[in-house]
């Protein structure tokens, strides 16, 4: 328990109006039931939450955990069970005093934003002059300096978060502060790579260190044009919504007749750069956003669900164009494309609700209404990596939930939830697999550990990336197949963090996996595959 | 119900925290982006929608208890909806605004009161009013004015004047105008004069359940007995009630509910309001949230899984007055409309509702100011709305922090614009 001398040194930090101890306070930290696994939503509940509105107080904060044994876990918006404590000990920092966008770089394209600026501010602000931001696939509630500093980062619109730092402020977890890139040589936030000190492999890797490695207090992030109005004029919230595409923007659906044609033509679409957004399409995504209710009903029927079906391999593609003549171009070459591959495509820019589709998706507003299904979701998170990896993954997760929709385990979104993004033109790619549950369904919430079993499974036999390996008992499993990478993490933990006082349970945790209630062959398929696949094995060994 | 019948609302929070902004393909700038005065101001979680929901979840489980802390927190929350109104954009199945409310009857039925809070209900029970003004005083605003008493007689529109509008020396001339307005249009108004009392509706959300029913009796039977098809209130607040918590309570009046500015957007419309003066004003007008999203009449007790319920019983805002006041405010000759950024279902809050006025002045106070704020940054000269609470709050906290916009009634508005003579009290 936290003593009163910490929380003391922490109301100091932070003035008394911004620290809390009190028991219902602390439970609204601890309610994570989003991206969690466990059968209760809870988390264990922070010892105390502070709120710092600067760097300074960060560090204040950071250092009295250091001196009173505690640790700290940070977090922006605070979605999804990573966010909480792992367990006791621990003290929150919920960082939203620290909201602002500090400078929009107009000219050089660069944002330099607080953990609390989210996605849709950001968004609104760079629209002003010009630009737009980055915008992950969880939606515009969320920060996008969480995003490219600590955790994750694929969206639709072609790029991925970490790709996007140009400087980063770092509490580093002894409360020192270290500012990389060229805004740590006092040069200004435009180059994370230096002249000034670079260690962004270090700070971020791929899956970042989810405040297991120190607090990010500021960043600044590239943007990208955005052709659009700059502050376009929308009525409504949704259904109601009332607005005109831009006449330089296009909403596509491609439809191709089979998996196979649909990913040679997707891809060459993003080769050839003609996206503004591009995702596949999966049947599942906009029915059960859009009309849950009718889905839930329209899948009972076995002839609606083989006609949803045969136009299942497609792709929802935004274009956006700076003239007339470069639009010409771009259907030009998108009309080829989708000749060669025996596609159609349909104009949903000009059908009923496709302003509104195309404005939620450019706005991020689409995201959050995945919950409209079962009010949570759970994801098969895939690789990062070639198309074709992708692809592959894309058809594993069908056949996954093909079978627990059938069991009753969640949702049934026509086993096609699935959401692909390919970035930089196709050079790296990103494949998940939703599946939406209740999480008042007991049945819904018994199946979570075994669908993500067999998602785990799947991703041993196809020898693929697994991104879920920031849980200690996946990171202790798979780091054999992946160099190994938990050792050198630790390794940059006793130099950065020699009291251990970041909760860094999904930066260093390793457990056992729990096997209890999974499929004893699948077990075994597992262990054998493991065995199979340590390719440092015998050179360890030697 | 009880809190403890909305539990699955409870379970089913993701923690997203959209409660906290504006919906989001409505953001137009970084600084007017979020909507909940609550968090904005104390910033714990706990003060969000969201993080009431959890508490009392957590307090249904056990896990931690209500004490005068956490009662303190269940009330510093203007009770405006747009917490709700924002999380049903994305969630089918939680009332948000539901368990904030029945959160607070909890806090009531466990004996956690704000004494602020029982000195309103005090002063309710003696002098059928929150303001605690002498009963006997109540329809002195309409003297010399030829309303009809329901009391005696019966009518065609039954006016329900609210405690504000009765009792505010700076009102009063509103609510003159208001019925001036429609007696000039031939429209037979009567009131229940001193008999009027206060509609309930501040006591359901302070959370006194058995005060509120015995209000919503006591009109309920005198709507019946002035044989009245219209009733018509000024007050936005008591619009609100009227429309949603009296059907909730089981108590629905057998007559249209309206506010002034839907029935004079009636008349307009017939050509029996005519506004032909000039207001060469550029306004902003500043949605009520109980004329807007939470005037939303009440669509139904869904007892149900709720995310089997039809799109149409989802009380979400989108039923709430919008149209007619700016479809009044456009009329104005010479005047204009700058719209704020946040408007309609996703307006900021003036402040003063759920009992925050009457228990954290400085908090109702913060409010109204960063709404002023965004008045300002409109463009706007001035500001018009269609509350009195509402009106009240702009008015002290523009005169208070020193920011100069002048607001306004729109019922002013119409009555300058109309020409009429609104007789001066007798
Ligand atoms: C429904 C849903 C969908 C999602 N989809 C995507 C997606 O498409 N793409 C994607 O990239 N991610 C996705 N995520 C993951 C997550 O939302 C993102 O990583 C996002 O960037 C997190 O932003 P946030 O503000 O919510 O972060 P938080 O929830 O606040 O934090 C995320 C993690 O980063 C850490 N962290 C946050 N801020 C800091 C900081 N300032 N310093 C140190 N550590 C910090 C936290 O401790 C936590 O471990 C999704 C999450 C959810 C719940
Ligand atoms: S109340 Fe609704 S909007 Fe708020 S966090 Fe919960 S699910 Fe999200
Ligand atoms: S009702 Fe208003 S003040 Fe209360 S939590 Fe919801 S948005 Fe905030």
């Amino acid at each position: 328990m936290i003593s009163d001398q910490c929380f003391e040194e922490l109301v100091q930090a932070v003035g008394p109006e911004n620290a809390s101890r009190e028991p219902a306070v602390l439970d609204t930290y601890a309610w994570q039931p989003t991206f969690n696994n466990r059968p209760h939503p809870w988390v264990t509940r922070p010892e105390a939450v502070v709120l710092p509105a600067s760097t300074a107080e960060v560090q204040a904060v950071v250092k009295a955990c250091n001196r009173h044994g505690l640790r700290f876990k940070a977090f922006s918006t605070g979605w999804g069970a990573w966010a909480g404590p792992s367990g006791e000990g621990v003290v929150q920092l919920d960082l939203r005093r620290m909201d602002r966008v500090l400078d929009i770089d107009e000219k050089n394209m660069i944002a330099v934003v607080e953990p609390y600026a989210i996605g849709g501010q950001l968004r609104a602000e760079a629209m002003k002059v010009g630009l737009n931001t980055h915008m992950i696939a969880a939606g515009a509630g969320v920060s996008p300096l969480a995003s490219a500093c600590a955790a994750f980062g694929p969206g639709w619109d072609g790029t991925y978060s970490p790709r996007n730092l140009m400087g980063v402020e770092w509490v580093l977890p002894d409360g020192e502060v270290l500012r990389l890139g060229s805004a740590g040589s006092g040069l200004g936030w435009f180059c994370a790579d230096g002249p000034g000190p670079s260690l962004r492999g270090v700070m971020r890797g791929k899956a970042g260190g989810l405040s297991g490695n120190g607090v990010f207090t500021a960043c600044a992030l590239k943007l990208f044009p955005w052709p659009g109005p700059p502050r376009p004029e929308i009525k409504g919230l949704f259904y109601d919504m009332e607005l005109e595409l831009p006449w330089n923007f296009r909403l596509y659906l491609l439809i191709f007749p089979d998996r196979r044609s649909w990913a040679e033509a997707t891809y060459s679409v993003s080769r050839e750069g003609l996206d503004y957004n591009v995702m596949k399409s999966p049947i599942g995504v906009v029915p059960v956003i859009v009309a849950p209710r009718l889905t839930r009903k329209l899948a009972g029927f076995p002839n609606l669900r083989a006609a949803l079906s045969s136009i299942q391999h497609g792709t929802m593609l935004i274009m956006a164009a700076s003239s007339a003549g470069e639009m010409e171009y771009r259907d030009a070459v998108l009309r080829e494309i989708v000749n060669a591959h025996s596609g159609m495509i349909m104009d949903f820019g000009a059908m009923a609700l496709g302003g509104t589709f195309w404005w939620s998706v450019i706005s991020g507003a689409v995201p959050p209404m995945s919950f409209r299904a079962g009010g949570q979701m759970q994801s098969g998170l895939g690789p990062d990596d070639a198309w074709d990896t992708a692809v592959a993954w894309d058809a594993s997760g069908e056949e996954i939930k093909r079978e627990w929709i059938a069991k009753g385990g969640c949702v049934d979104d026509l086993a096609d939830a699935c959401v692909d993004m390919l970035w930089e033109d196709g050079t790296i790619n990103h494949s998940e697999e939703l599946w939406y549950y209740d999480p008042r369904n007991e049945a819904h919430v018994a199946a979570l550990k075994g669908m993500a079993f067999d998602f785990l499974l799947t991703a041993m036999e196809q020898c693929t990336d697994q991104p879920w390996n920031i849980f200690p008992e996946q990171r202790k499993l798979i780091a054999p197949l992946q160099g190994r990478f938990n050792r050198w993490q630790r390794e940059l933990a006793r130099a950065f963090d020699p009291c251990s006082a970041a909760d860094a349970s999904l930066y260093l945790g390793e457990e056992d996996m729990d096997f209890s209630g999974i499929e004893p062959g699948k077990v075994e398929e597992l262990r054998r595959l493991m065995q199979e696949r340590d390719w440092l094995r015998e050179e360890e060994a030697r | 119900m009880a809190l403890a019948d909305y539990k699955r609302d409870m379970e089913g929070c993701s923690r997203c925290s959209s409660c906290k902004w504006v919906p989001f393909n409505q953001i137009k700038s970084w600084r007017f982006a979020k909507n909940c005065p609550s968090i904005c101001r104390y910033n714990f979680h706990a003060y969000s929608g969201s993080g009431r929901m959890i508490i009392a979840n957590s307090i249904l489980e056990g896990r931690s208890e209500l004490n005068e802390a956490v009662a303190e927190i269940v009330y510093r929350c203007q009770l405006c909806g747009a917490c709700d109104t924002a999380c049903k954009v994305y969630r089918d199945d939680i009332d948000l605004t539901e368990v904030l409310l029945e959160l607070r009857a909890f806090c009531v039925e466990s004996g956690e009161l704000l004494v602020e809070h029982m000195a309103v209900i005090d002063a309710l029970k003696r002098e059928d009013n929150v303001l605690g003004e002498p009963k006997e005083r109540r329809g002195e605003w309409a003297a010399g004015l030829p309303l009809k008493d329901i009391n005696r007689e019966t009518c065609e529109v039954f006016f329900h004047a609210g405690c504000r509008y009765s009792y505010d020396p700076d009102l009063r001339d509103t609510l003159r105008g208001a019925v001036s307005l429609l007696l000039d249009a031939g429209v037979e108004v009567g009131i229940a004069g001193a008999e009027e009392s206060c509609c309930g509706g501040r006591a359901y959300e302070l959370g006194y359940r058995g005060e509120a029913a015995n209000y919503a009796d006591d009109l309920l039977s005198r709507v019946k007995a002035s044989g009245a098809r219209t009733l018509v209130t000024a007050c936005a607040d008591g619009y609100a009630h009227l429309r949603y918590l009296y059907p909730r309570m089981g108590k629905e009046l057998p007559c249209e509910v309206l506010h002034i500015t839907q029935y004079l957007d009636r008349l307009l419309a017939g050509g029996r309001l005519r506004l032909r003066n000039s207001l060469p004003t550029l306004f902003t007008y500043h949605d009520p949230c109980h004329l807007g999203r939470m005037g939303e009449p009440f669509l139904s007790d869904w007892k149900g899984d709720k995310l089997e319920r039809p799109m149409s019983l989802k009380r979400a805002g989108r039923k709430g007055v919008y149209e007619e006041p700016r479809r009044l405010l456009r009329a104005l000759p010479g005047a204009g409309l700058a719209e704020m950024e946040r408007i309609r279902e996703y307006a900021w809050c003036c402040g003063a509702g759920g009992g925050v006025l009457e228990a954290f002045p400085d908090f109702a106070l913060w409010t109204a100011a960063e709404r002023l704020e965004e008045a300002l940054a409109s463009g706007a000269e001035a500001l018009a709305t269609a509350c009195p609470w509402c009106v009240r709050a702009f008015r002290d906290t523009a005169s208070q922090a020193g920011i100069d916009l002048p607001v306004y009634d729109l019922i002013d508005l119409a009555v300058t614009a109309a020409g009429i003579s609104v007789p001066a009290p007798a």
